[in-house]
């Protein structure tokens, strides 16, 4: 770890960078052990400066919570299997969507279409093309070793969160449609970037596994 | 015995937070009790407004009831996961309403040395000494800085704005101060 990386991750564990930097260094701290022991570091040195502002809530915070957590334990682990039950029916509506909408690639992208060309370390590579009026995707995946996970993509738009766009088939191109709710997030300067995930995507909303890919998008 | 207190609060924490990620609403109770004041203090410095900040406090512990099982105890201790956790909510909620606070870095109070619970503090984190510590060799400005980073999730962009000084300057000067930091901990 060479002292600039240092000092990096204590940026990003003060949290001082912009959103787009902000971003790209999450990417990193996931798939780079050493450079996220660096940032456990920094956190933990910086943590006890908490004591300097402790405050007691008022009394009434605590029973707010109470009344806002699931009625009891059975309640949580019904919860926990309903959403596995969800996931794993996301995973298979995924996997249909993937086989049944395989459409000819465009040979000659559209001047609206926006590309992004996501590189990993291993070599992991995929050409993500998104065509903003339909609000399709065409992802021509490369070489993506998953390791026996699913693949996941994620759009990180300025302000540095990724938003997951789902699973993806790493063996085949295919033309998933983007939910409404996403397509504003895809826009010039946007980064792609592919995770590995537990089966079924990530269960959290944000990346969990490694990042094998990513990559700016452009326009055409 | 300080480093005993402290390794067993921090056992405890952690057995605590395994207890929650199984659904147990007493231990996510324990953790409150533990965390709050610390976690509160947090949001507080964020969100100057009392209601505001508990409001924060209360998305923070149902977030921590959700992500207990992601916790290992292996990479960070519990206290510095909990915190992390309550900062990210906190700036999150910030920047979601587009709010930035923009006190000017001169008016932001200095630490008040003389505070009562200091020695409750020193007991509960042996290390709490080491960071103030080596702050305390950097330059009063300098301080000021980390310290406004680290309590209001200011971005080196509002540091520049509410130092009024270049955003080059307000790095390289924040850049230097992490060295010397990271000397001083190592």
């Amino acid at each position: 770890m060479t002292e600039d990386e240092d000092i990096l991750a204590a940026e990003y564990a003060l949290g001082l960078l912009d959103p787009t930097e902000m971003g790209l260094v999450t990417a990193r701290v996931a798939e780079d052990a050493a450079f996220r022991a660096r940032v456990d570091w920094w956190r933990d040195q910086l943590c006890p400066l908490v004591t300097e502002a402790e405050t007691s809530p008022s009394a009434d915070v605590w029973r707010r919570i109470d009344r806002a957590l699931p009625q009891n334990d059975n309640n949580r682990r019904s919860l926990q299997r309903w959403r596995a039950t969800a996931i794993s029916a996301m995973a298979v509506a995924a996997s249909l969507v993937a086989v049944v909408i395989l459409k000819p690639l465009p040979v000659t992208p559209q001047p609206h279409v926006m590309l992004a060309t996501l590189q990993g370390t291993g070599g992991a590579t995929a050409t993500v093309a998104y065509e903003a009026t339909s609000g399709q995707l065409t992802i021509l995946p490369g070489t993506i070793d998953t390791k026996g996970h699913d693949a996941e993509l994620w759009i990180i738009p300025s302000d540095g969160t990724p938003r997951s766009l789902g699973v993806v088939d790493v063996n085949h191109p295919t033309h998933p449609s983007v939910p409404t709710s996403r397509r504003s997030f895809i826009q010039a300067g946007a980064s792609f970037a592919i995770s590995l995930e537990p089966k079924g995507g990530s269960p959290t909303g944000l990346p969990t596994g490694p990042v094998v890919s990513s990559g700016k998008l452009t326009t055409t | 015995m300080t480093a005993d207190i402290k390794s067993l609060e921090r056992a405890a924490l952690v057995k605590a937070l395994q207890m929650v990620a199984n659904g147990d609403r007493s231990a996510l109770q324990d953790v409150y009790r533990r965390t709050s004041a610390k976690l509160f203090g947090v949001c507080l410095r964020i969100f100057p407004e009392r209601e505001e900040a508990e409001d924060t406090l209360q998305d923070v512990y149902l977030l921590i009831w959700q992500k207990a099982g992601q916790y290992d105890p292996m990479r960070a201790s519990p206290i510095t996961w909990l915190v992390t956790i309550a900062r990210n909510c906190a700036i999150d909620r910030m920047r979601a309403r587009g709010k930035r606070v923009m006190t000017p870095i001169e008016d932001v109070p200095e630490l008040a040395d003389e505070r009562e619970d200091a020695l409750t503090c020193l007991i509960e984190t042996e290390n709490e000494h080491r960071i103030v510590e080596c702050l305390g060799i950097l330059d009063g400005g300098d301080q000021k800085l980390i310290r406004t980073a680290f309590f209001e999730g200011a971005t080196y962009a509002d540091l520049a704005t509410r130092a009024a000084a270049p955003l080059g300057t307000i790095k390289s000067r924040i850049r230097r101060a992490l060295l010397k930091l990271r000397e001083c901990l190592a």
